[in-house]
């Protein structure tokens, strides 16, 4: 069964179209890029998986039910802002995390903070903003989920940080997980990823394993997609 | 061993032709036992799944075999390494005759390219 | 989960009620001091004497907000944490709405409780004229004595702070429902919200209207006739309740119904 699957999905705000008819399905154990431009139904699709958004028409399913209290159980979710609760300390916030999350590996995150050497008696609000996103990303990454749903992981951080970010992923996630990227910087992620979906407008423009689109094209991922969504 | 992707092909491909050359020119020698799966994607930065379907198709070809136990280890056939560089060099020289066709330099003219190459070469290690 | 819920809520409210409390008794027994200085024999330095005057005010003015700072963290607390960006993480909590919805009043209601027990304490505090440590021990005394020898006016104090608990909730119910359906609008939640607050008042009143006069022609309650007596008084706080826990009722359904089904986040 797809651990991510939408049929027909929908969502308007007002008279704008976020997303319409979408069909999409991320199977077990893949790495996916949930590919396109700004403003293309990315996140609106991110949020509705994890239920902070409600469709207009069409469902959409995680391990095949609607997004609720059994679905928040597997699902790891990374926002595409920080909006961990800043008076807490680090420590604090993992705590919280253990709390709520049967599935939190409290010692792997603690692991990590402290390889990045964070303060966990700190406060999050004096925390430098990448620390504090690492710091997000690492509560995420440290829960055994079976869906993975980062928005923007990567977006508008330096380098050493995206190779940060990625390694944190690539070696947290197990083989049995799924794991969905939102990004519209394709050449950063395109290395670790199993299938693409373009998606531009409220529409899947297109949705493939990245070796075949390769093999096929004989392009990179980031090339195809400069031309789909070419200006 | 040096990681680097393009675009060209899948990256699955283009692992598999990186750890193929390494053990042709010995800088995996026969026998070697190599890092597990999570490793080895984690220092490329790939996903381990593309990484895992690269050493099935290293495995598939003979060039790398898997003990139950400990791990993945270099083939320690000397005829799978030698048939390996081959194939590498043949492929090589393959892409090589089909750059010279596309310059529309022929046979004659590519024998000697290579031996004015070769005698400099020489030179230059004379002086 | 409600549980987990309840300890973060009072450990992330008890940042800010507990120092709000502490300078409320802080002001009091200042003020108390001051107090004591005006009235007493002594000619006093000017300044010592807008010192005081001052710390009186403070005092005055303390005790009228510290009941609608404390409504209006409540308020913050359950838009900022429910309707905002610290939402993402608290609706992605495998936790029912219910719970938290629940988690958000029953910790409002306990400091509304203990808001009107500071209050209480801190006009003891503040008027008590004899030394302060003898004051302390002096207040617990009368109220021990008070509980244990008039067991009559001790029920009425609690059944008014009862009720003004249930308002309390009642009220921030209110102010749930309106910022729960005004945020699930995509624009202008705020002023949509306030419009649909001022919306619940006209509802409440209207509702209210209907039930005391349904009350005086069912001719069930008879208020006017009677002049204060304890009866009265008993009937009065339970009507009042029960019409305080139905219209909570209401509010809560439509808040939780909101946030389940029109839940629509930044």
């Amino acid at each position: 069964m797809a651990i991510l699957e939408s049929k027909g999905l929908s969502k308007s705000f007002g008279s704008k179209k976020a997303l319409d008819g979408v069909d999409l399905k991320v199977e077990p154990g893949r790495i996916v890029g949930l590919l396109g431009p700004n403003g293309s139904g990315k996140t609106t699709l991110i949020k509705l998986a994890n239920g902070l958004l409600v469709p207009s028409a069409g469902q959409i399913l995680v391990n095949g039910l609607a997004p609720g209290v059994e679905t928040k159980k597997i699902v790891s979710f990374l926002p595409e802002r920080s909006c961990v609760p800043d008076w807490m300390s680090a420590g604090q916030l993992a705590g919280f995390y253990a709390d709520f999350y049967g599935d939190f590996d409290r010692q792997a995150a603690e692991n990590m903070m402290a390889r990045l050497e964070i303060d966990t008696k700190a406060k999050i609000r004096h925390l430098s903003k990448g620390t504090r996103e690492k710091l997000q990303l690492i509560m995420v990454m440290s829960r055994r989920a079976k869906l993975y749903l980062l928005d923007e992981p990567i977006g508008g951080v330096d380098p050493a940080a995206r190779d940060y970010i990625l390694d944190t992923i690539i070696s947290n996630y197990n083989p049995t997980a799924s794991v969905v990227i939102s990004t519209h910087l394709i050449s950063d992620v395109e290395k670790v990823l199993d299938d693409v979906i373009f998606i531009n407008n409220g529409h899947i423009v297109l949705s493939a394993p990245a070796d075949e689109l390769r093999e096929q094209q004989g392009k990179s991922v980031d090339q195809i997609f400069r031309e789909v969504f070419k200006c | 061993m040096e990681w680097r992707f393009d675009g060209s092909a899948p990256i699955y491909t283009q692992i598999v032709d990186a750890v193929k050359l390494a053990i042709a020119s010995g800088e995996l020698a026969p026998g070697e036992r190599l890092p597990g799966v999570r490793e080895m994607a984690l220092e490329a930065g790939v996903n381990p799944n593309t990484m895992q379907r690269a050493l099935a198709e290293l495995e598939r070809q003979g060039l790398v075999f898997a003990q139950r136990t400990s791990g993945r280890f270099v083939t320690e056939s000397d005829r799978t390494v030698a048939r390996a560089r081959r194939e590498m060099a043949e492929e090589t020289v393959q892409k090589f005759m089909e750059a010279m066709t596309r310059l529309g330099i022929d046979k004659e003219g590519i024998i000697k390219l290579l031996v004015a190459e070769k005698e400099e070469k020489n030179g230059d290690s004379g002086k | 989960m409600l549980g987990k819920l309840l300890k973060h809520e009072l450990q992330a409210t008890s940042r800010t009620m507990l120092p709000l409390f502490g300078l409320l008794l802080l002001v009091s027994a200042l003020t108390n001091l001051a107090m004591r200085g005006l009235n007493g024999s002594r000619e006093l330095p000017p300044i010592v004497s807008v010192i005081c005057v001052i710390l009186l005010i403070l005092f005055m003015v303390g005790v009228m907000t510290v009941g609608i700072v404390t409504l209006w963290m409540m308020v913050q607390r359950f838009r900022r944490n429910l309707l905002r960006d610290e939402g993402y993480i608290m609706h992605t909590l495998p936790v029912s709405i219910h719970a938290q919805i629940w988690a958000k009043v029953i910790v409002s209601g306990l400091w509304y409780a203990l808001s009107a027990a500071a209050l209480v304490l801190s006009v003891l505090l503040m008027a008590a004229d004899v030394e302060f440590v003898r004051d302390m021990g002096k207040i617990f005394g009368e109220l021990f004595h008070a509980v244990m020898g008039n067991v009559r006016n001790v029920e009425i104090l609690l059944e008014l702070l009862g009720v003004m608990v249930l308002a309390g909730i009642f009220l921030s119910l209110m102010l749930y429902a309106s910022l729960a359906v005004g945020h699930a609008f995509s624009k202008r939640k705020m002023g949509l919200s306030e419009c649909i607050f001022v919306a619940f008042i006209v509802l409440f009143n209207v509702l209210t209207s209907v039930s005391s006069e349904l009350l005086r022609t069912l001719d069930i309650f008879p208020i006017a006739q009677d002049t204060f007596i304890i009866g009265a008084w008993r009937a009065a706080m339970g009507l009042a309740a029960g019409h305080l826990v139905v219209y909570a009722a209401i509010l809560y359904a439509v808040t939780a119904w909101f946030m389940k089904h029109r839940l629509n986040l930044d």
